[in-house]
């Protein structure tokens, strides 16, 4: 095999895992909290700030990872202190990042790119930068949603008995939103809005269906995570197809064996997670 | 210093309706509270109230001397709500559940034979099972007041003997305990003091004493 494929292959797996990290870990947590359209609203926002910024000439890929994380925190304001619906809520942020992309790609004359590039991602194309990034992204995030894992299970358990026994439910809440926020600004400029949106929720609804417990849930939704990466960028390199679609299906593949549990059974009896 | 103390305490979800008025007592440590009244009286949001749950309330309520707002001691209360919702999608089962809650289960996982079912997720636990895991973590976690809002829901007698007995045993060693409860007749026997309570205070005291007061509210088998 060519060493130049050879190279990008490596990078994209590489890359495609860590992401993999932050998504199976912090998929649960949305996906638990009734915040599933969280994901793609936020993703789809990064698509509306992100080409706003480069339509603007800031090109400051930080300075939209910030926008992102301030209206992550806005999003949990509003889940805690108004009455109003989360769901849409979501479907007001996705709604306003999606126009915000649509209306760039119309008047700027590189726009339709721009939108193209952040919809689709670049899992080929990563960066020696890139990859760094997303290796201390995905170990903040990791790290942020371990720590907390008791506190985010008694949390959603019942959120009185988790104060009661002294953690703040709301800051907790926003830290992991806030966190949620940086990772999905990151995963969507590697990954694009597309696999962002889809591996924080197609996972944990895999290891949902296999799990019975909820340390086993986010061990689970981490591994179909990665492997879903690694799947799909197979599939795509030896097909010759789009690695976010290919991705995007093989953690659908994975959810549809989940569904099968009961056959499955068998398989995973004995091996505890 | 009193452990729980409620002066002219009054609350209302909605303007106008107030479901607590003007209630006051007070409960030194070590003693059994039973909480009586009809649907409606206000007994579980008394409880939502020193649990910390309610805090735009009027008037007073004080836990070992701090009002409830200001009270940062959470871990020292045990309390296990009248009705809990759990998501049924949460793989949470017992044993995580103690663990993440930072609280004991070795000794009430005997006590109330919840061996066979700690590894199961809660949410496939059957009505009785769960209200059994609810009474334990509360009764795991209470250190100076252990607050119970309809605890023998759905438990067999065995279990809400081995409840009560456990109850006397942690009041013996200084925790207070409150129980609101429509099962009359187990309050009148195994609690210190009766409140009875139709939005406002209609009796509280000795329960011997209480059954010509609460007959007026409720109907009390003979």
């Amino acid at each position: 095999m060519d060493p130049l494929l050879i190279g990008i292959l490596s990078k994209a797996l590489l890359g495609s895992s860590f992401v993999g990290v932050v998504c199976g870990i912090a998929g649960p947590y949305l996906v638990l909290r009734r915040l599933s359209f969280l994901g793609a609203s936020l993703s789809h926002s990064a698509m509306g700030l992100w080409a706003l910024v480069l339509a603007l000439g800031i090109e400051s890929f930080w300075v939209t990872v910030l926008g992102l994380v301030l209206l992550g925190l806005f999003m949990e304001f509003l889940f805690q202190q108004s009455k109003l619906p989360a769901d849409s809520v979501n479907v007001v942020v996705f709604s306003l990042g999606a126009s915000t992309g649509l209306i760039v790609a119309g008047v700027h004359p590189e726009g339709s790119k721009i939108v193209s590039s952040v919809f689709f991602g670049s899992l080929y194309t990563l960066t020696d930068e890139d990859i760094l990034i997303l290796a201390a992204l995905s170990t903040l995030c990791f790290g942020v949603f371990f720590k907390l894992k008791h506190a985010i299970a008694v949390s959603l358990f019942n959120p009185d008995i988790a104060r009661m026994r002294g953690y703040d439910v709301s800051k907790i809440n926003y830290l992991l939103v806030a966190v949620v926020s940086l990772s999905v600004a990151v995963a969507v400029k590697t990954v694009g809005v597309l696999l962002a949106s889809s591996l924080l929720i197609l996972p944990s609804l895999t290891a949902l269906r296999l799990s019975s417990s909820f340390l086993g849930t986010l061990k689970i939704s981490l591994i179909t995570s990665i492997f879903a990466f690694w799947i799909g960028i197979g599939v795509s390199f030896l097909f010759d197809l789009p690695p976010s679609g290919a991705v995007v299906l093989s953690a659908c593949g994975l959810f549809l064996v989940s569904l099968a549990k009961r056959k499955l059974r068998p398989i995973f009896k004995g091996i505890k997670l | 210093m009193f452990t729980v103390e409620v002066e002219r305490l009054s609350y209302s979800y909605r303007e106008g309706e107030e479901v607590l008025k003007d209630v006051s007592f007070k409960v030194e440590r070590g003693e059994i509270v039973g909480i009586v009244g009809p649907n409606g009286a206000g007994k579980s949001t008394l409880l939502k109230i020193l649990s910390g749950s309610l805090k735009d309330y009027g008037g007073s309520a004080k836990i070992l001397g701090l009002e409830v707002k200001n009270f940062n001691e959470w871990r020292r209360v045990g309390y296990a709500p009248q009705r809990i919702s759990v998501d049924s999608a949460l793989p949470i089962t017992p044993r995580e559940l103690f663990k993440s809650a930072r609280a004991d289960l070795s000794q009430v996982s005997a006590i109330f034979h919840m061996e066979g079912f700690l590894d199961k997720p809660f949410n496939q636990l059957s009505g009785g099972q769960q209200q059994i895991v609810l009474v334990a973590l509360a009764l795991a976690c209470a250190q100076d007041l252990l607050i119970l809002d309809e605890p023998t829901v759905g438990l067999d007698v065995h279990v809400k003997r081995h409840l009560m007995d456990t109850v006397r045993t942690v009041a013996s060693e200084g925790t207070t305990v409150l129980i609101a409860s429509h099962e009359i007749g187990l309050l009148l026997k195994e609690c210190d003091k009766i409140l009875g309570l139709d939005k406002e205070v209609v009796f509280f005291g000795p329960p011997e004493e209480s059954i010509s007061a609460l007959e007026e509210i409720l109907w009390i088998p003979s």
